[in-house]
């Protein structure tokens, strides 16, 4: 009896260390609740080739309003790269070569990224106008 | 020792053998997350790089930049398929794709300008 006991204990420690190590890792699995994507790129291409709902149509425009957003921020950090070599030129920091090279793709990277969030604006509101069209 | 104890042994070492290899995994992904620069420590970076390992840093920020546009790349050139092709949405998704596409190849000449940094300043 006295041994089922400390096999029972030894059991549940074990579970408890178990549940314990197990957790975090459960957890990080989880998709974001805040600012997490709407859609994984894989669920936006299924739902590309089957929406027909207004309803659908709203979340891919959500869908590319959120990826906008991204390259727009991704603008400004490229902007402030930009000003961070410039800074970096000046302070002879980065006098290898390659300190222009660096600045002019930068300089595209930047620009890049706010035609791309324009790009992606459109598509948004042509999903918006597809959604109002499915609405009728 | 009876089939009792026999159960309880398996699942006692079931229990633990599992635990440390969720708490393996923990740790290398908390490592790889550990090593990956954030925006402000690039900035911060860029500026201050002196060293080769500065510039090495730097070097694989750009890669991993040139890997995520390539596969947005690839994303944007599948949903273009799935559009009606005389559609706008098609052409976007074509624009976009290729617009990936060449920022991936400048990411990845950012990466190897850091990498030419870093061997001048082994030098």
């Amino acid at each position: 009896m006295k041994s089922r006991s400390i096999e029972t204990a030894l059991l549940s420690v074990m579970l408890t260390l178990f549940v314990a190590a197990a957790l975090p890792s459960w957890a990080s699995d989880r998709p974001p609740m805040k600012n997490g994507p709407i859609l994984t790129a894989k669920e936006a291409k299924a739902l590309i080739a089957s929406a027909k709902t207004a309803k659908e149509h709203l979340k891919l425009a959500k869908y590319f309003s959120q990826q906008a957003e991204d390259f727009e921020a991704d603008a400004k950090d490229h902007d402030e790269m930009l000003e961070a070599y410039r800074k970096s030129q000046a302070l002879g920091a980065n006098a290898a070569p390659g300190g222009v090279g660096t600045i002019e793709h930068c300089d595209f990277l930047a620009k890049s990224d706010r035609d791309m969030a324009r790009a992606l604006r459109e598509m948004a509101a042509a999903h918006e106008a597809m959604a109002k069209e499915a609405g009728k | 020792m009876n089939s009792h104890s026999i159960r309880v042994a398996v699942l006692a070492v079931f229990f633990l053998s599992t635990s440390v290899l969720f708490v393996a995994a923990q740790d290398h992904s908390m490592n790889m997350k550990q090593h990956q620069l954030t925006q402000k420590q690039v900035k911060a970076l860029i500026v201050s790089a002196k060293t080769s390992e500065d510039h090495m840093r730097l070097a694989s920020y750009f890669r991993g930049e040139a890997q995520r546009e390539q596969a947005s790349a690839k994303t944007h050139e599948e949903m273009a398929n799935l559009y009606d092709p005389k559609t706008e949405m098609a052409k976007h998704c074509k624009n976009l794709s290729e617009e990936l596409r060449k920022a991936g190849e400048s990411a990845s000449s950012m990466a190897a300008e850091h990498e030419k940094m870093a061997a001048s300043t082994r030098e």
